[in-house]
């Protein structure tokens, strides 16, 4: 895949200035010509080598070995000047040269004399004259690149001459009235700009594929920039490293790869939501769940946020889309179904994930969690290229479960029983089905019925791209099917459409873009969350589908209602989303270097759910009503951002400007109709045949409209300042309270640049430090909180006429924005003209006026008000990263690519903690990813309990719910946050081969599967519940030294609360670092003398595989998802294909 | 206004920038241009108006200034009480108490949440627990929200605002008699200012019934003899005082229970229904207070959750044989109001018996006869009235009380002569006549002292500290002022 590269600074946009600006360019290059006014040449020989000579004494010096008299003028030359001088056996014009070459004087010779003078700028004419002068010819010729193919638009400049022709489709440029032997620079966006001096028949110059990642050009907020001369921490992810993983969700593809980002799958379904988190948590957690909380990070898509963010779009939970066992009637964060997961990730140009002020600040508000730009392929001028791309592959459980077999089962159950000394008469077929009702002898692996299986997965890609300078275009559509690895018809499909096309007019002055993607997605699942624990049935429970596959309700007289599962997979439901990202870009040059555009855009995530409930799928043994749910939603963003940008650059330096605007509307809305007693299944899937039906809806507005600047200025190639600002507005915050300013300063130094550096350290060939401090915001709360609302209750009935209202939120006027304050440190190397590039980024960030959903006990009628208040969390981390191509050589090419980066987080203040309801989730001083509980000692061997460590030291099974400051045992136990993260690539070619291998690494404490087995809301082990093989490590009598405590159906009160401790104590935490070899790709590229008897090019063969193989002390389940036993654990895919171009 | 807006804005820049970049600096385009766009960024403001409310909700102040929204919102407060919701304050009483005490078991296999109702091993984290909790007060919440709404607005008469504040003060009162019998001492919150109410300890069991009697005091008084609404869905003075003599039998002030339960039972408008099953249905005659129970699917909850679809299943929610047993021969309560289904188990001809709840008879929304649900009824007072007087030696006047609901129930006068006797009959009788309504057997075996007696010798594992429900664990972590129940952590 191609990238962009910018130029250099300096040579082509030179030559659109103007005269004025050019006169006080740069006097250098004249210099020369001014030297050449040559003179007779004398005979005598000069040798002299001095330092620190005044200048006068070295006219003596010459005049003495040379005999020549010097003239000059005491004002106007300084005679003190001190010069170096080493000249040996030289004529004496190159002496006076050598001398003179520092120093603004230029000198004559005539008549034995030289005449010493101060330079003088040549005047316009005379310059013109010189040229004219000049033996001018017409220049000829074709770029091409390595393979030989024409570059058409390619750019060739005669510098002296500042003027410059593209290249045509076949890559054949004439250039007229060019000075002969002067220079001609060829440049092309992506590859290596070329000098080389003119003549009339340059024949076919050839470019090479830019390598430099510090040139590369970076899509930053608003603008491009290179590594090279940014003072921020930004990180791309390109479309070669998109392309190589076999994900469905592109926020995956950025698993490991960028330094301070955390990216975690919340699940293995096919569409399941991914957490991203860029340097830690800055917010403080809305719920008290166990589940760590986390900040979201803008999402912006061709300059246009992208509507949903990355929010559930779901409405109704249905299996992938929710992990089991949150009883709770609400949906954690954590949960849902992803709308990335309908953005095809062959469309991805790249990603740049924006992390500090100098890159966010620009983003106002909207910035503090972290920017992350993702930009879409464009159309190449060129000749028209046909490109597909065919993938198909399979996946499976990437840890899978060893649950207990019907012997262990059972035996375990007994001794529950034995254990829990429950009298006879309470062990009833209702209570104990399967140790009174189900055969003793039944076996079934429900592990392997439901999940131990191979699912398939197909994606096909094809794009069409071409266009001449002035139009180019970039169609493409892909299919791709992700099937859920669980029995049922259950899959996601997606089917993309992405188009691109820019146009330029008025030679260059107009460039017209519009861009749109359009995709449609469909999930069939079921409309069941819990399922996905289906597998932890007990293993004896009889067969639930008969030979015909119909579901099985009733065993002798035992109903199976209870453990029907397949009757979930009944259960349709589909998730359909239509996604419209648009753009559309006017830019217009009104003045060299003053550009106005304005990028209108627009995105929609329409979402169609539907749920059935047939009949059928229902037990007979309750009056079950069918019932269907249709729910549409939608999330639309408007967006419109008029910019100005301004650049001038002088011998000096460059100078950046811009100023801009944003109007952005958000619309999100949502309808639900439910529709209760069809007459039949059969018409389960319109509301006309329900019986009764109900319907609600919601709809919130957001406005917001901002302006914004950035100002920089590069000086000399080396010292680089930026400054951004930006004003905003949001609808979100009561009148008053609804404008905000953020702003940020940045500078860097490029200190290679410096005098004697690359003297003195030759090797290094690029060395920068850079800083920036700033603001930013977050205004991430639902809209419509600053007042106290009511709303009509749906799905009921009218109570004696009236529609009964209930009240839907706290009042609270008061809140703005959070503000959050970042210093970012980091120093650039490269070595070896950048073979190696080394990053080290140091930050550290404030988050204050915290802005949250407050955690208020039910007590005041909610669960949460939306304020501001004054805790304090700070981030400091330090980032490193590393590229290195290690060996370059014909055949065979290494590159690798590494990073890690450590964040650490801490609550430096929190006022009124110990009374608020966080008191028993934060301590001042520590991260806020802390967990407190209790102490876990062990299991005690003469009870057979868990044991906790109490604050005094003292052993219990039944510690204090009460913080240790106020004399209970609540201390924190664990450090969520990972201790470091990060990721190492290595590529490999040799000849047509290519290996890629990437590994994605974490040291980190999680939740693990005791976790699970002790969940509080569901059964104990001992309980109607089977269990992975571990469980077996139990306590059973007196003396044993075991790792679970003795098993318990949930009548003795003792394992019970022992167990619900142990769910809060260091007991459930370890460790849960891993590697993981996350993505293999290995790629054939067919010689083309092959291919091009097929007629095509750059056939290639691969084979991609995710997931392949971790390294893990993490026990039971997947580090990824820990502590996460039942839900929809992480697939491992190994794919299949082959791409062609013709 | 967008479009015009972004060009007038880069008008603004431009003659900033022309100034600058041409280096004219010409003062006047600076100043036109600074005015231009500060000009406009004040209009900014509205660039991000939005409506004033959300299209599907109204705003406090647009309730209060519409009497059919105050309607409204009182609706709410009636619909939250739950008469059709099987998660509904109402039937989540019934269950939950049912199972913790000796009236209700499993009959099919029970989730382990539920299950540790039955078994009385409750966790804090029960989350039935919670929900109990946590729906209570979100309609306290709101029923002070309307009391204050009431007391504002200008939308309806004074009559109406008297006899709403009426109504939500006996609703207020209603929720705390049952929160506290359920949880104990809990927080009483009497204002929607979470400032003022988040950190509420647990008041003092005289506190919350002085609450309540003070609420119902006041009720009576701003309401008057007559229903407001059609049936007897919100209430009447009556309402408040036949609160009012159950609040007083559970204070052990015995007097003022028998003198408010005597004013319902003389008021005449309630007498107890002879046929024992329409009892329940809407339009009742011994109902005080009774909710439509109209819900989409269902009638009441009850009549869903406990009433089997088949004659031929096992019901979930089975009675105990403590509760069977209970019956006295031929009453004919235990023909009507409790349920039968015959079983054969194993196949072999041998058939069990399984009673379940059968006053609510309905278990889909539409059937022959509509059920409504019930809260207060005159069999009750009668109950309160004898038990009172009982207390109060009256032992001849508590016998005739008894003597009503025997007659009803088909049964001979009760043999009892002492005053022990007596009383002990009178609590056999609320067993039988008030089993499944409103965790009567629970509140009764507690505010008798006689629930580890009792429970004890029925249930294994009994332990005295489960006759509290615990205060949910969550609640306790988010509002660190509140203490949990001893025997729970």
């Amino acid at each position: 895949m191609y990238k962009f590269y910018i130029r250099k600074l300096g040579v082509p946009e030179r030559l659109y200035h103007k005269i004025w600006l050019i006169m006080r360019l740069t006097t250098v290059i004249l210099i020369a010509s001014l030297i050449q006014v040559s003179a007779a040449t004398f005979a005598q020989r000069i040798t002299l080598n001095q330092r620190n000579m005044p200048l006068e004494s070295v006219f003596k010096e010459i005049r003495k070995q040379s005999g020549y008299d010097f003239f000059y003028d005491g004002k106007a030359i300084k005679p003190n000047q001190r010069v170096n001088i080493s000249v040996t056996d030289v004529s004496v014009e190159d002496a006076l040269q050598s001398v003179l070459k520092d120093l603004p004087y230029t000198y004559e010779i005539s008549d034995n004399r030289i005449t010493i003078r101060k330079k003088e700028e040549p005047s316009f004419l005379g310059r013109l004259a010189d040229r004219l002068a000049a033996n001018l010819i017409g220049v000829r010729g074709r770029v091409i690149d390595t393979d030989g193919n024409a570059l058409s638009g390619a750019n060739v400049i005669d510098v002296a001459g500042r003027k410059g022709v593209s290249t045509d489709e076949n890559g054949l440029f004439y250039l007229q009235d060019v000075e002969e032997n002067t220079i001609i620079t060829f440049s092309y966006i992506g590859y290596t700009t070329k000098t080389i001096k003119a003549r009339a028949n340059m024949g076919d110059i050839v470019l090479q594929i830019a390598s430099s990642k510090l040139d590369a050009v970076q899509v930053i907020g608003y603008g491009t920039a290179t590594r090279r001369f940014s003072v921020g921490a930004t990180a791309t992810v390109t479309a070669d490293e998109i392309e190589k993983q076999s994900v469905s969700n592109m926020l995956l593809t950025l698993q490991g790869r960028v330094p301070g980002l955390v990216v975690t799958p919340n699940g293995g379904a096919p569409g399941a939501s991914v957490r991203v988190q860029i340097r830690g948590q800055n917010t403080l957690q809305n719920n008290l769940n166990a589940f760590a909380p986390y900040d979201q990070p803008l999402f912006i898509i061709d300059g246009v946020p992208f509507a949903p963010q990355n929010s559930k779009i779901n409405v109704l939970n249905t299996f992938g889309s929710r992990d089991p066992g949150a009883n709770t009637s609400t949906l954690t964060e954590s949960d849902g179904f992803s709308a990335f997961s309908s953005i095809n990730p062959a469309n991805i140009e790249s990603i740049t994930i924006l992390k500090d002020a100098d890159a966010t600040s620009i983003y106002g508000s909207q910035g503090s969690n972290g920017v992350i730009l993702i930009t879409t392929k464009r159309g190449r001028a060129g000749k028209t290229d046909f490109a597909a791309k065919v993938e198909r592959g399979v996946n499976f459980v990437a840890r899978p479960l060893e649950m207990l077999n019907t012997g262990q089962y059972l035996e375990l159950r007994r001794e529950a029983i034995r254990n829990d000394q429950i009298p006879d008469d309470w062990i009833t077929p209702m209570m104990f089905p399967d140790l009174t009702v189900f055969d003793q002898a039944k076996y079934t692996n429900w592990y392997k019925q439901f999940y131990d299986r191979t699912s398939n997965n197909t994606v096909a890609n094809a794009s069409v791209s071409g266009g001449s300078q002035a139009t180019s275009f970039r169609i493409s559509g892909g299919y791709s099917k992700a099937n859920y690895n669980f029995p049922g018809n259950f899959a996601d499909e997606l089917y993309s459409f992405h188009s691109s096309v820019q146009h330029n007019a008025f030679g260059d002055r107009l460039n017209v873009e519009f861009g749109t993607d359009y995709s449609y997605e469909k999930n069939n699942t079921s409309g069941s969350p819990n399922v996905s624990q289906a597998f932890t049935l007990a293993p004896n429970v009889p067969d639930l589908l008969d030979s015909q596959g119909n579901l099985v309700w009733k065993y002798g007289d035992t109903w199976l209602s209870a453990f029907q599962q397949y009757a979930y997979l009944k259960q349709a439901a589909k998730l359909q989303n239509y996604n419209l990202n648009t753009h559309f870009k006017l830019g217009y040059k009104i003045l060299k270097g003053l550009k106005f555009s304005t990028n209108i855009g627009y995105s929609r995530v329409g979402v169609n759910q539907d749920s059935n409930t047939p009949l059928a799928s229902l037990t007979p043994q309750y009056a079950g009503q069918s019932r269907a749910i249709f729910v549409k939603s939608a999330f639309e963003t408007l967006n419109v951002e008029p910019q100005i940008d301004y650049q001038f650059s002088t011998a000096k330096g460059r100078f950046t400007a811009l100023l801009g605007g944003t109007y952005k509307k958000n619309i999100n809305s949502s309808s639900a109709l439910i529709g209760y007693d069809y007459a039949t299944d059969a018409l389960l899937g319109s509301i006309n045949g329900a019986g009764t039906t109900s319907a609600s809806d919601d709809a919130s507005q957001y406005k917001y409209a901002a302006v914004f600047g950035r100002l920089g200025y590069i000086y000399k190639d080396r010292y680089i300042i930026s400054l951004t600002g930006r004003r905003d507005g949001s609808s979100n915050f009561g009148p008053n309270r609804q404008f905000g300013n953020f702003g940020s300063v940045g500078l860097g130094w490029i200190f290679s640049e410096e005098g004697n550096f690359k003297k003195a350290l030759p090797f290094i060939s690029y060395a920068k430090l850079s800083g920036n401090y700033g603001t930013s915001g977050s205004d991430g709360v639902a809209p419509y909180q600053f007042q106290s609302y009511w709303s009509p209750v749906t799905g009921v009935n009218p109570f004696q006429g009236a529609r009964p209202f209930v009240p839907g939120n706290l009042y609270n006027p008061e809140y703005s924005w959070a503000l959050k304050k970042t210093l970012n440190l980091g120093m650039d190397i490269g070595i070896a003209e950048d073979v190696l590039l080394l990053n080290a980024t140091w930050y550290t960030s404030r988050s204050n006026n915290q802005l949250s959903n407050y955690v208020l006990p039910a007590q005041t009628g909610f669960s949460s008000v939306l304020r501001n208040f004054d805790a304090e969390v700070e981030n400091t981390g330090l980032e490193f990263s590393l590229n290195s191509t290690n060996v370059k050589s014909k055949f065979f090419r290494w590159s690798t690519n590494f990073n890690i980066s450590l964040n650490r987080n801490k609550l430096l203040a929190f006022p009124g903690l110990a009374n608020s309801p966080y008191a028993y989730v934060y301590t001042v001083g520590k991260s806020v990813n802390t967990v407190q509980g209790f102490n876990y000692k062990g299991v005690n061997p003469t009870t057979g309990l868990f044991e906790f460590y109490k604050s005094n030291g003292e052993l219990t099974s039944t510690p204090t719910s009460e913080l240790a400051e106020k004399g209970g045992d609540i201390v924190p136990i664990a450090d969520l946050q990972p201790k470091f993260i990060g990721g190492l690539g290595n590529t490999f070619t040799y000849k047509n081969i290519t290996l890629t291998t990437f590994f994605q690494f974490a040291k980190q404490m999680s939740l693990n599967y005791k976790y699970a087995l002790y969940n509080p809301s569901g059964a104990l082990p001992g309980g109607l519940i089977n269990l992975p093989i571990q469980a077996l490590e139990h306590w059973r009598k007196e003396g044993d030294i075991s790792d679970l405590q003795r098993v318990s159906t949930g009548f003795d009160f003792q394992p019970m609360l022992a167990a619900q401790a142990f769910s809060q104590s260091s007991g459930v935490y370890s460790d849960a670092s891993y590697i993981r070899l996350k993505t293999v790709s290995l790629e054939y590229r067919l010689p083309e003398r092959l291919s091009k008897k097929a007629g095509l090019k750059n056939l290639k063969v691969f084979v991609n595989a995710q997931n392949l193989l971790t390294i893990t002390g993490y026990k039971v389940g997947d580090p990824e998802k820990a502590g996460n036993l039942y839900g929809f654990p992480l697939q491992r895919t190994v794919t299949g294909g082959l791409s062609f171009n013709f | 206004m967008v479009f015009p807006y972004s060009v007038l804005l880069l008008v603004g820049y431009l003659l900033i920038f022309n100034a600058m970049i041409m280096k004219r600096f010409n003062y006047k385009n600076i100043l036109a241009g600074l005015v231009l766009i500060c000009g406009l960024s004040s209009s900014c403001k509205k660039l991000i108006e939005i409506p004033s409310n959300p299209p599907n909700k109204i705003a406090t102040s647009e309730v209060a200034a519409d009497s059919a929204n105050v309607m409204g919102a009182i609706a709410g407060i009636y619909n939250g009480m739950g008469a059709t919701m099987n998660n509904g304050f109402g039937f989540s009483t019934v269950l939950y108490t049912g199972l913790s005490s000796d009236e209700l078991t499993a009959g099919q296999y029970i989730d382990p949440t539920t299950s540790q109702f039955l078994t009385n091993t409750l966790l804090s984290s029960n989350y039935f627990v919670r929900n109990l909790w946590v729906d209570a007060y979100k309609n306290i919440y709101q029923i002070n929200a309307c009391v204050e709404i009431i007391g504002s607005t200008t939308a309806i008469s004074d009559a109406l605002k008297r006899q709403l504040m009426g109504e939500m003060k006996v609703v207020r009162a209603f929720y705390y008699f049952n929160l506290i019998n359920l949880y104990g001492e809990v927080p009483l919150v009497l204002s929607t200012d979470f400032n003022l109410t988040a950190q509420l300890p647990r008041a003092s069991s005289d506190e919350i019934f002085q609450q309540i009697i003070r609420d119902l005091t006041e009720a009576e008084q701003s309401l008057v003899t007559a229903y407001p609404s059609a049936q007897r869905a919100r209430p009447n003075s009556y309402v408040a005082k036949a609160l009012l003599a159950k609040v007083y039998l559970y204070r052990k002030e015995w007097q003022k229970a028998e003198d408010q339960s005597d004013q319902v039972i003389k008021a005449g408008s309630y007498q107890l229904s002879m046929e024992l099953n329409d009892v329940f249905l809407e339009g009742s005659t011994e109902a005080i207070w009774q909710l439509p129970a109209n819900g989409l699917s269902s009638q009441t909850a009850e009549g869903q959750q406990f009433v089997p679809f088949s004659n031929n299943n096992v019901p979930t929610y089975p009675v105990t044989s403590f509760l069977v047993n209970a019956f006295e021969a031929n009453d004919q309560r235990k023909q009507k109001w409790l349920g039968l289904n015959m079983v054969d188990l194993n196949f072999n001809g041998v058939l069990t018996s399984y009673y379940y709840p059968n006053k609510y008879k309905n278990n889909r929304a539409v059937s022959a006869t509509t059920e409504a649900y019930m809260i207060l009824r005159v069999a009750e007072q009668y109950l309160i009235r004898a038990e009172a007087r009982a207390r109060l030696n009256k032992l001849n006047d508590a016998g005739k009380d008894l003597k009503v609901i025997r007659d009803r129930a088909g049964l001979g006068l009760s043999p009892a002569a002492t005053q022990a006797d007596i009383l002990t009959a009178i609590m056999k009788e609320r067993q039988t006549e008030l089993f499944c309504e409103w965790g009567n057997r629970w509140f009764d075996l507690k505010r008798t002292e006689t629930i580890d007696q009792v429970l004890g010798a029925e249930k294994p594992g009994w332990r005295a500290t489960s006759r509290l429900f615990p205060i949910p664990f969550d609640q306790i972590r988010s509002n660190p002022a509140l203490i949990q129940n001893p025997g729970y952590n």
